[in-house]
């Protein structure tokens, strides 16, 4: 019989103090409990949401949506896994309740202007493009759509639902926004 | 004053004077290795050791009021101790008596001192404790342990002037409690451990199994099922003696006659042949070649990359180990019986003896961190620093335990393997910090230690490694 259990290493080395404030112990923490007991330390009183995108990883974010409950069935999802080149939530509903291809809707208020230039860059349809931009790898909410916006409806993967649930309406505009805005940069 | 080396092995010991180029070798009084076996007498506290003691264990055993101990080597660590009217003895007293009848030997060979200072062999993994009651040991003979080297690496140093043009040699040392192979690199005037594994599948054990071979024939002979453990414990023992005698007899002969007075109340006789004791022994021979295979493998070459194979040790006359290596491909024409098994060791320990201190790490070790990297705690090619170093962890989880892995690292490029492991209890993530401290010690073994600051030291986790690899300096004089 081959084993399939290991021992892993759960500790870095440390020399200031207090050890948690300096920059080379941050990106070594992880598992959702201690990021979140981290972040109160790290930044007492902010709101959650805004504390995890600016101090944490794609991958600690990761952490901290992947302990989350499913909002339908009360599992938690699977994990963190790597897809391409970036993180996910896998989700596997213990109880068949759920599909993995389960998507969850959300309105955006999107720049109505800027969708329609990504939309012919892309040569797609809008809810596509919602994946093309949010697969690219999305970070903190920056600046509000300032054109014309209009709300549109999107259907997000478990994945970005449960790295996004906690955020406001028009916190996850201004997610999407930015995301939209650096997808247009990376195409062109 | 010469140079000495010192091979305390578990049936005979052996000390080597090398002084220039002359050689001395002291042991009994015919010539051969002391036999490592102490009678104490219970009435008197009268210690006999040596040859002496060897020839009439049996007879004094029989009589009563004696203690003989032999194997000593095998139970430095344990707690026993014998009973005598005026003091009880632990395993380090009764080592010390062995290493005092080898200098009280090397005085009366013309050493006016006696032997005061020597590098001692030691087996494969032997263990910190053992390695420290050793010295204690030596100590209480009055000799300083300078250093201690592994067994069969040090049989190698005796050969290096031979082989210092090869390559890569292993190092076969199959003697009464341990096998031990070295896997040795040999670059210029160092030779460094690629690898070395040991097992306790020896002699001794041998011998146990064989004299059970020799109970079936005696009982099978008799018509008789009595179990071996219903046998008088006096009997038993010259049991294993005379198979012990029988095994070694077997390898210049295809038969022996056991012969013993009484056994389980009465006489016994039993024709032993090499057939008859190959079915016992061969299962031996088999697990000692495939460990000599591991280690080659462990060393990361395979046996086509030897130059040379040194066979040493008394197991390794057992005749049925020479027909094997022999028609094993991977080996075959390959290997060599060294010429003065009993001696090598000790010479080879006296070598290193006249060059002290010029060893140094053959590999790295590291301290396994949680994002996969390794924090380098002594590295290769350092010289033995005994100075304590510290360093300070935290938990990057939530967890009540810090997991503590270390591995060791031979040449760059080759995957790490997992030295040692153990737990720390702490507070929990943020709130606890874990204190490590490490050190190569004098007796060449890696120990370290972890604390949480919420304990305190007083709740200290120490372990220690003794299967480090070295590299070892060889002086332009020992090798012309």
């Amino acid at each position: 019989m081959r084993a399939n259990v290991g021992r892993r290493s759960n500790v870095t080395v440390v020399s200031d103090n207090p050890y948690w404030e300096t920059p080379t112990f941050a990106p070594h923490v992880r598992g959702r409990s201690a990021l979140l007991r981290w972040l109160e330390k790290k930044a007492p009183g902010a709101s959650l949401t805004d504390a995890v995108y600016r101090y944490l990883s794609p991958r600690q974010r990761a952490d901290v949506a992947w302990e989350t409950p499913c909002d339908t069935c009360g599992a938690r999802p699977e994990g963190p896994v790597l897809k391409g080149a970036t993180v996910e939530v896998e989700f596997r509903c213990p109880q068949g309740t759920c599909k993995a291809s389960h998507h969850t809707a959300r309105t955006l208020l999107v720049d109505i202007d800027l969708v329609n230039r990504a939309l012919l860059r892309a040569r797609t349809d809008p809810s596509t493009l919602v994946q093309l931009v949010l697969g690219h790898g999305f970070s903190g909410p920056g600046e509000r759509p300032r054109g014309r916006s209009v709300p549109l409806p999107v259907r997000l993967t478990r994945s970005q639902y449960l790295a996004l649930k906690h955020h406001t309406d028009a916190e996850l505009a201004a997610v999407f926004h930015a995301a939209l805005l650096s997808w247009m940069k990376a195409h062109g | 004053m010469g140079y000495f080396g010192i091979d305390f092995g578990t049936t005979n010991t052996s000390a080597v004077e090398v002084d220039g180029r002359a050689v001395q070798r002291y042991g009994d009084e015919q010539g051969k290795p002391l036999p490592s076996v102490i009678i104490l007498n219970q009435a008197t506290d009268e210690v006999v050791g040596g040859r002496q003691a060897w020839n009439r264990r049996l007879e004094l055993q029989q009589l009563g009021g004696f203690e003989v101990v032999g194997s000593i080597k095998r139970c430095l660590e344990s707690d026993r101790h014998w009973v005598t009217a005026g003091r009880s003895w632990t395993p380090r007293d009764i080592a010390a008596e062995v290493l005092k009848q080898l200098s009280v030997r090397a005085r009366q060979r013309g050493v006016a001192a006696g032997i005061r200072k020597a590098t001692f062999s030691i087996p494969v993994g032997l263990s910190a404790r053992a390695r420290s009651v050793l010295r204690e040991a030596a100590a209480l003979a009055d000799i300083e342990v300078s250093s201690f080297v592994v067994e069969s690496t040090a049989a190698f140093v005796r050969y290096f002037r031979d082989l210092r043009n090869s390559r890569h040699v292993a190092v076969f040392d199959w003697g009464g409690g341990t096998l031990d192979v070295s896997v040795l690199r040999i670059e210029g005037l160092t030779i460094f451990e690629l690898a070395k594994e040991g097992m306790s599948d020896a002699g001794d054990v041998m011998d146990q199994e064989l004299a059970l071979l020799v109970h079936k024939m005696i009982m099978e002979s008799r018509g008789e099922n009595l179990a071996i453990e219903e046998v008088p414990t006096k009997d038993r023992d010259q049991l294993i003696i005379r198979s012990e005698m029988a095994k070694c007899a077997l390898s210049s002969e295809e038969q022996v006659s056991i012969g013993l007075e009484h056994y389980a109340g009465q006489p016994a006789h039993v024709e032993l042949t090499r057939r008859n004791a190959a079915g016992v022994l061969g299962p031996f021979v088999d697990r000692a070649i495939n460990l000599l295979a591991s280690t080659v493998v462990q060393a990361g070459l395979n046996a086509d990359s030897l130059d040379d194979i040194i066979v040493i040790g008394g197991s390794s006359q057992l005749w049925m180990l020479d027909e094997r290596l022999a028609a094993d491909p991977r080996f075959a024409g390959r290997y060599k019986l060294a010429e003065r098994p009993e001696w090598d060791v000790a010479h080879g320990a006296a070598i290193l003896e006249q060059t002290p201190g010029n060893y140094e790490l053959a590999e790295t070790l590291g301290l396994h961190l949680c994002d996969g990297t390794h924090f380098e705690l002594v590295r290769r090619g350092q010289a033995l620093d005994t100075t304590p170093r510290s360093l300070s962890l935290a938990l990057v989880e939530d967890s009540r335990e810090a997991n503590l892995i270390i591995d060791r690292m031979t040449d760059l490029g080759s995957p790490p393997t997992n030295a040692l492991h153990f737990s720390v209890p702490t507070l929990g993530f943020l709130d606890d910090e874990i204190r490590l401290s490490y050190e190569l010690t004098k007796d060449l073994t890696f120990r370290i230690s972890a604390y949480s600051r919420s304990r305190g030291p007083a709740k200290t986790e120490t372990r220690e490694f003794s299967n480090l690899r070295f590299g070892y300096h060889l002086g332009n004089a020992n090798a012309r």
